[in-house]
């Protein structure tokens, strides 16, 4: 497939491969290589785009598709060609913070870390409250053990998004580390930093893990949404409840869509979706899919409620509805 | 145009197809006799501005190019054709594409046919 230039379909294989053969070193290998095949390709459609019309957010596409292939002087390269070319934009930070954020997890040099928490900053300040980028400000502020600004950033984002996976799996992994704090204290006060940097230094696994064990709290429909956005690529995952509100979020950290305040405008694409089909005469609204030049949405009614998933490809690349399909297990109501 | 949309009908077997302005004015359509085309025509219209509104709300930048809605007794496909959509209405069971020759076919037939 991948010989034939279908490479959305060999991803789609070698991901039905691991789902049967999930201990497979040759699985993991051929769905990471097909996956930076994938980058490639989409980086070189990216780069005639900028030839074509210089766009800040290609810029930031092609940086990330980059750090995606490990490259971070190429990463850092188009970021820095964007910064001369385009006015400040709270996405370039964003972006910025990310890469020196990822730069520092493989190389460790504090001075990204430094460099990412200042790009992160200065994004806040341009875009007050996004959630993209206090959910990095709270990432990178617990991997440093800055509990207190991460602390700050989660509960900012909570305040909007009560449900999000994301923050609370970061505010429960923070409470254990503030826990696992005072237990050393009261042990010995001199052990009490070693305690705090062996937490810190292992942040980053235990911040995954806890947003795991967190999603393992939620619903069996909402784990299903999680794990079919996971698969897909999606970058947004939402589920409407059948009393039309909304159950789940879920959106990723890096996508040029903005889904600020968006409860409203998800409850209302699967509102006029249902109404409309019903008025029009076709019958109840089962599934939904739009496409753009570099976006898609599919949604789905499920069983219960309506699925919403969002992902920033194009249907050359994947077709969101064919993968969310293969990866759902519930079936559309009759 | 309703001559364009009489031979996608026949070409795709579709219930009926129209066009329609990106703020939702009908221009042209052509339906079989079950199906009301003003009404049709409105809630297909108010569906459109609202998902488009909608799609700006998240960021999702440049035209809605296409778009694909399934139901229990019928599916419904708007595709984009620059200064306005083709509205395409067709049974549960059809699997309608924008890349189809018959729709890519009456596409470049209105096109011409507005600008002739």
């Amino acid at each position: 497939m991948l010989g034939l230039g279908r490479s959305d379909e060999a991803l789609q294989f070698l991901k039905e491969a691991r789902r049967l053969f999930p201990g497979s070193p040759r699985v993991s290998d051929a769905l990471a290589d097909t996956r930076r095949r994938i980058a490639k390709a989409a980086l070189a459609k990216k780069k005639q785009e900028i030839r074509r019309r210089p766009r800040l957010d290609s810029y930031l596409k092609i940086s990330d598709l980059y750090r995606t292939l490990g490259d971070f002087p190429k990463a850092f390269h188009y970021l820095e060609e964007a910064e001369s070319r385009f006015e400040e934009h709270w996405s370039l930070h964003l972006t910025l913070g990310k890469l020196h954020f990822s730069r520092f997890r493989e190389q460790r040099d504090m001075s990204d870390a430094e460099t990412s928490v200042e790009h992160l900053s200065r994004a806040d300040e341009l875009r007050p409250s996004n959630y993209q980028i206090l959910i990095h400000v709270a990432l990178v502020n617990t991997h440093l053990g800055r509990v207190a600004l991460a602390q700050e950033a989660v509960e900012a984002v909570l305040t909007r998004f009560p449900n999000d996976p994301k923050a609370r799996g970061i505010r429960k992994h923070l409470e254990r580390c503030e826990e696992q704090v005072a237990d050393a204290e009261e042990a010995a006060a001199t052990e009490a930093d070693s305690a705090d940097s062996a937490g810190s230094e292992s942040a980053a696994g235990r911040v995954q893990s806890a947003a795991s064990h967190q999603s393992g709290e939620t619903t069996e429909a909402t784990d299903e949404i999680q794990r079919v956005a996971s698969e897909t690529g999606a970058v947004g995952s939402f589920l409407v409840s059948e009393d039309g509100s909304l159950a789940f979020t879920s959106v990723s950290e890096n996508t040029e869509l903005s889904f600020d305040a968006c409860e409203d405008t998800i409850k209302n694409m699967v509102a006029e979706c249902r109404y409309n089909a019903g008025s029009i005469g076709i019958g109840e609204f089962q599934s939904c899919h739009l496409s753009g030049a570099d976006w898609q949405v599919y949604i789905r009614a499920q069983n219960p409620g309506h699925a919403l998933f969002f992902t920033d490809q194009s249907a050359e690349e994947i077709s969101l509805n064919n993968a969310v399909e293969q990866e759902l297990s519930a079936e559309v109501p009759a | 145009m309703r001559e364009f949309l009489k031979e996608l009908n026949d070409a795709t077997g579709t219930s009926g197809s129209m066009v329609i302005t990106p703020d939702g004015i009908m221009v042209a359509a052509a339906f079989t006799a079950d199906l009301e085309e003003d009404v049709v025509a409105a809630f297909a219209s108010s569906l459109l501005v609202s998902l488009k509104r909608s799609l700006a709300k998240v960021n999702a930048q440049g035209q809605l190019a296409w778009c694909t809605l399934k139901a229990s007794e019928g599916a419904m496909m708007f595709v984009d054709m620059e200064n306005s959509y083709l509205v395409i209405i067709a049974d549960p069971k059809a699997e309608l594409n924008p890349s189809d020759p018959p729709v890519q076919d009456a596409i470049h037939k209105i096109k011409n046919r507005r600008v002739a």
